[in-house]
């Protein structure tokens, strides 16, 4: 049996949205830049799936920008609102971010902003009130990771907008991990920017998009054409939009169930782990809504997390560790670091993302190996 | 794969310890590297992965031979990866948990 618990990671492309990427492939491709009926037929194409995302999202068409991935919305916001607001100094973020931020703010950081780190509790939520103490007249932009992509945490994203909404900052939420996972409704938070990678949520690697809050003063990243309001140069990916747009659509129509379902198999996961007497600890905030669901990141004491995933793999089962690699050595990550996580537990660390497509079944098969592995291993 | 080995020339110990840190020549791990991920310059994460390969080559040659102790000689081919001179005199033994 195959099992992929890795959908944190990367999710398969449902048969759905391949369906409708498919004509854009052969058929119907046209540059929408084009003025002829090929070009004109995908322009309509591309302005019709925008229309659609900003109804999903509760916001206007021309809010939505259409970029690579996650990683280039992350960047476009972070360096496009220091590069057209020289005027603050301070950017906030925590620690327990995506590399994109993480690495951006360090960018930033030589180019002379100041980045602040705002703390976050052992289960990986923002301090508020150290949050209220770091904002300032100085703070230019606040980022934080909606729901962490290793440990599952989901913010309190209307408390932190309503302090960065008081204090005049921008606020730029990653929700690349978030987004068809827990609801976002831009209408109900102060959002002023937002990140989303289609790969997420059964859409192909290479989409994503950065809502843009009108008003928001943003210099583009990438130049060059007129694409996307002149935002955002580049010939759009048709297929990949379309793709993305029908992955949205489905996921947000399915998303209580998809939240119900995957939170009782992640309740059923640990309760056999629990009558098995495997000594883990259950990564970030409890199963429930401000967990995401599906995300079990555990950390087994005194294993091996690289010895766990070797031999799960070996079982036809596909996890991942958070850990990173330096020149000489395997780092732990730097999300269970700063949550800190016991040391003889850290490295034993094992994070099991359970999908849509994930069935009672496979989990079934997935535990009864780990169980053996981590006896054979103890 | 937090087994313990013991390699020895007729009596003397040529290494003992984790079955994860067996002495592997580089350049099995390049070739494995390249097989396996198309990297002739694998990070330290793929190194890790290709190593636990290697191991569990080792580990297979004593399960499926039911043994806890092999002669190298009878498995040259096998072998090779480890990184000790003149493989036809060595005894790879599993420590504790003797037949």
């Amino acid at each position: 049996m195959k099992v992929y618990l890795d959908n944190a990671s990367t999710t398969s492309v449902s048969k759905e949205v391949l369906n409708v990427m498919l004509p854009f492939f052969k058929e119907e491709y046209g540059n929408p830049s084009s003025l002829h009926e090929i070009g004109i037929k995908n322009r309509k194409v591309i302005n019709n799936a925008r229309n659609k995302i900003a109804n999903l999202l509760n916001c206007q068409r021309n809010e939505i920008f259409f970029t690579s991935c996650g990683t280039e919305s992350i960047n476009w916001a972070l360096k496009g609102i220091a590069s057209e607001n020289n005027t603050k100094s301070d950017i906030i973020t925590t620690r327990v971010e995506h590399h994109a931020t993480l690495n951006s703010c360090e960018y930033l950081e030589k180019q002379g902003y100041t980045i602040l780190f705002v703390d976050v509790d052992n289960k990986g939520f923002v301090n508020l009130d150290h949050l209220k103490s770091l904002i300032s007249e100085s703070t230019l932009i606040v980022s934080i990771i909606m729901a962490n992509n290793e440990i599952g945490t989901i913010q309190n994203i209307k408390k932190i907008s309503e302090i960065c909404n008081k204090a005049n900052t921008y606020l730029h939420i990653d929700a690349v991990q978030a987004i068809c996972h827990t609801t976002i409704n831009l209408q109900e938070t102060s959002i002023d920017l937002l990140s989303i990678s289609g790969h997420k949520f059964h859409s192909p690697k290479g989409i994503g998009l950065l809502y843009i809050k009108k008003g928001t003063h943003i210099a583009p990243l990438i130049h060059g054409g007129q694409q996307e309001q002149k935002m955002r140069a580049g010939t759009e990916n048709v297929a990949f939009i379309v793709g993305m747009a029908k992955a949205l659509e489905i996921g947000l129509t399915n998303l209580k169930d998809y939240e119900e379902r995957l939170n009782t198999y992640a309740k059923m996961f640990l309760k056999r782990l629990d009558e098995a007497k495997i000594d883990y600890l259950l990564n970030g905030a409890e199963i429930g809504k401000n967990r995401l669901p599906g995300n079990l990141n555990l950390s087994f004491k005194g294993l091996d997390g690289q010895v766990l995933e070797y031999l799960l793999n070996k079982k036809g089962i596909y996890v991942s560790t958070s850990s990173a690699c330096d020149s000489e050595s395997i780092e732990s990550s730097h999300v269970l670091k700063e949550i800190n996580v016991p040391k003889e537990y850290i490295n034993g660390t094992i994070r099991f993302s359970i999908g849509n497509y994930t069935t009672f079944d496979e989990l079934i098969y997935v535990i009864d190996n780990l169980i053996e592995i981590i006896n054979q291993e103890k | 794969m937090k087994e313990r080995i013991i390699i020895k020339r007729l009596d003397k110990v040529l290494y003992q310890g984790k079955i994860l840190n067996l002495p592997i020549k580089e350049k099995y791990i390049i070739k494995k590297s390249i097989e396996i991920f198309g990297d002739e310059d694998p990070c330290i994460i793929h190194m890790s992965f290709i190593i636990k390969e290697f191991v569990t080559t080792l580990l297979m040659l004593f399960k499926n031979n039911n043994t806890k102790l092999i002669y190298a000689k009878n498995y040259l081919k096998e072998l090779s990866f480890i990184n000790l001179e003149d493989l036809s005199t060595i005894t790879i033994e599993l420590e504790g948990r003797h037949k």
